[in-house]
């Protein structure tokens, strides 16, 4: 066992580790995250993204143990309480979800854009999304929602400055 | 869910730790990104007894893009490379080789030095264990015949790196430390001779020796690009890739580098074209006789998806394209 200590949706956490559990694994057993989906486990969908250190990673791939000293955010730390975070909001209102698996890699990875690019065009959302796979192939709603999320916060940004 | 096989982390924090390790533990192997290792191990390819993280050494993080070229640690991760602003300006092949690679959450973990030492692929070879248990293995891994060419005495795993034609067009030269019994050498290669064609050994690595970190010569007056051809536009393996670097001198071009990826076991250099590209004066006719000879030392065989045909007239029009791209868009 390996204790790895990070930032976990803000909270500091310690948790012992083997030494080949993915981050995904830990997460979703040691801690109940199941936000966190697990698709191929083999690095292709996207289902299982999580922000490490404000990026978007893919969990099946990185070793539980690698989290140490990071911030780790999964989809469960998005929100305030009961109020949803923006691109959440928007994924509700434009009907961005099918099945609901790639849901939580999709809004994460969006998270991530926004958060570096607040308007970003449609080529730039696209191409931020394509690691992650929505077979459903609902992606048109998918991109709607981002770009209404990017609208939404720039409207906040600028009533907050009036 | 897909398990790893058990094995022992070693996190040193400087690069003669890691290189200490490396020598005391015959099975271990280095571990940087993961992306690429994670999934072999997952499948079974490879169970090393211990893995040695190369992330922890301050020596594999170092990017610089000076007057005298570029130098670029093992370590430094694919989206670093990308958005460099003067690696974007003044090694386009490379930015656009690195943003190929995988999807963006890869290259958020996926680091140069792992994109240069990158496994060979084959459809019989990365498939998991229980897959390739039912036809028996492949001279790769645990089988007696090469499955893609029975007849063969040898294994044509391709070779799938995004980053390595680029790096190559742009005249790298890689400088590999270390070695077996933990001697502390070190060497430094035109990147294209660190490759061999063969799918099994891929490359002269010695056992316990490590990708340092890569150099480029100066930029000046350079244009590159690079160009996939894949099954899916997000996150395929190159079928074909080609990456193109010259300059422009008195209306010539000169010092003309292409090289080949995804069609062979190892990189290859398009001598042919490169010849007829040096000094000639940019034209459409030469565009296209050009690229007619990208193909001339490649010899790819059924082991991707489309035939060896298709990736072969691929391979021509990535060629042309890319030509015709870079001489109408001049320098940046």
């Amino acid at each position: 066992m390996n204790v790895v200590r990070f930032s976990l949706n803000g909270d500091p956490v310690e948790v012992g580790v083997r030494a080949g559990e993915t981050l995904l694994q830990a997460l979703r057993e040691r801690f109940g995250l199941t936000g966190t989906k697990q698709g191929c486990d083999l690095g292709d969908c996207g289902a299982c993204t999580v922000l490490l250190d404000g990026e978007p990673v893919l969990s099946c791939l990185v070793l539980a143990a690698d989290a140490e000293g990071h911030s780790v955010v999964t989809i469960e730390g998005l929100s305030h309480g009961e109020e949803l975070h923006p691109v959440q909001k928007a994924f509700l209102d434009e009907g961005a979800v099918q099945c609901g698996y790639c849901t939580p890699g999709m809004v994460l990875t969006a998270t991530a854009l926004l958060d570096a690019n607040p308007d970003p065009t449609d080529v730039e959302i696209r191409r931020a999304i394509s690691g992650n796979l929505c077979r459903c192939t609902g992606y048109t709603k998918i991109v709607c929602a981002v770009r209404r999320a990017a609208e939404a916060s720039g409207a906040q940004g600028r009533d907050g400055e009036s | 869910m897909m398990v790893l096989p058990d094995f022992q982390l070693v996190r040193p924090s400087s690069l003669s730790e890691a290189l200490s390790a490396l020598a005391e533990n015959p099975g271990a192997m280095p571990v940087a990104g993961g992306t690429d290792l994670l999934v072999s191990m997952k499948h079974g390819l490879f169970s090393p007894t211990h893995l040695v993280d190369l992330k922890g050494a301050p020596e594999l993080h170092h990017l610089g893009v000076g007057e005298e070229g570029a130098t670029i640690g093992a370590c430094v991760r694919l989206s670093r490379i990308k958005d460099h602003p003067l690696i974007r300006t003044r090694y386009r092949a490379l930015s656009q080789a690195a943003e190929a690679v995988a999807s963006p959450p890869l290259q958020n973990r996926g680091t140069l030095g792992g994109n240069v030492c990158l496994d060979t692929r084959c459809y019989y070879y990365n498939q998991s264990d229980f897959w390739r248990r039912s036809l028996g293995g492949c001279l790769k891994k645990d089988g007696p015949i090469c499955r893609a060419a029975p007849a063969a005495k040898r294994c044509f795993a391709n070779f799938s790196s995004d980053t390595v034609p680029a790096l190559i067009a742009l005249g790298a030269r890689v400088r590999l430390v270390g070695g077996p019994n933990g001697v502390k050498s070190e060497r430094t290669l035109p990147l294209e001779e660190f490759f061999v064609e063969d799918g099994i050994k891929r490359n002269v690595l010695l056992p316990g020796e490590l990708v340092a970190d890569l150099h480029l010569p100066p930029a000046e007056n350079l244009l590159s690009g690079y160009r996939k051809y894949r099954q899916r536009a997000s996150i395929d393996y190159p079928l074909v890739s080609v990456a193109v670097a010259f300059q422009v001198r008195e209306g010539r071009i000169r010092e003309a580098r292409v090289a080949v990826g995804a069609m062979a076991s190892s990189p290859v250099l398009a001598l042919e074209t490169m010849e007829v590209l040096e000094g000639a004066l940019p034209a459409p006719e030469l565009l296209a006789s050009a690229a007619e000879l990208v193909t001339k030392r490649t010899k790819p065989v059924g082991n991707q998806a489309g035939s060896p045909g298709h990736r072969r007239l691929m391979a021509r029009v990535m060629c042309r394209r890319l030509l015709k791209e870079l001489l109408e868009a001049g320098p940046l």
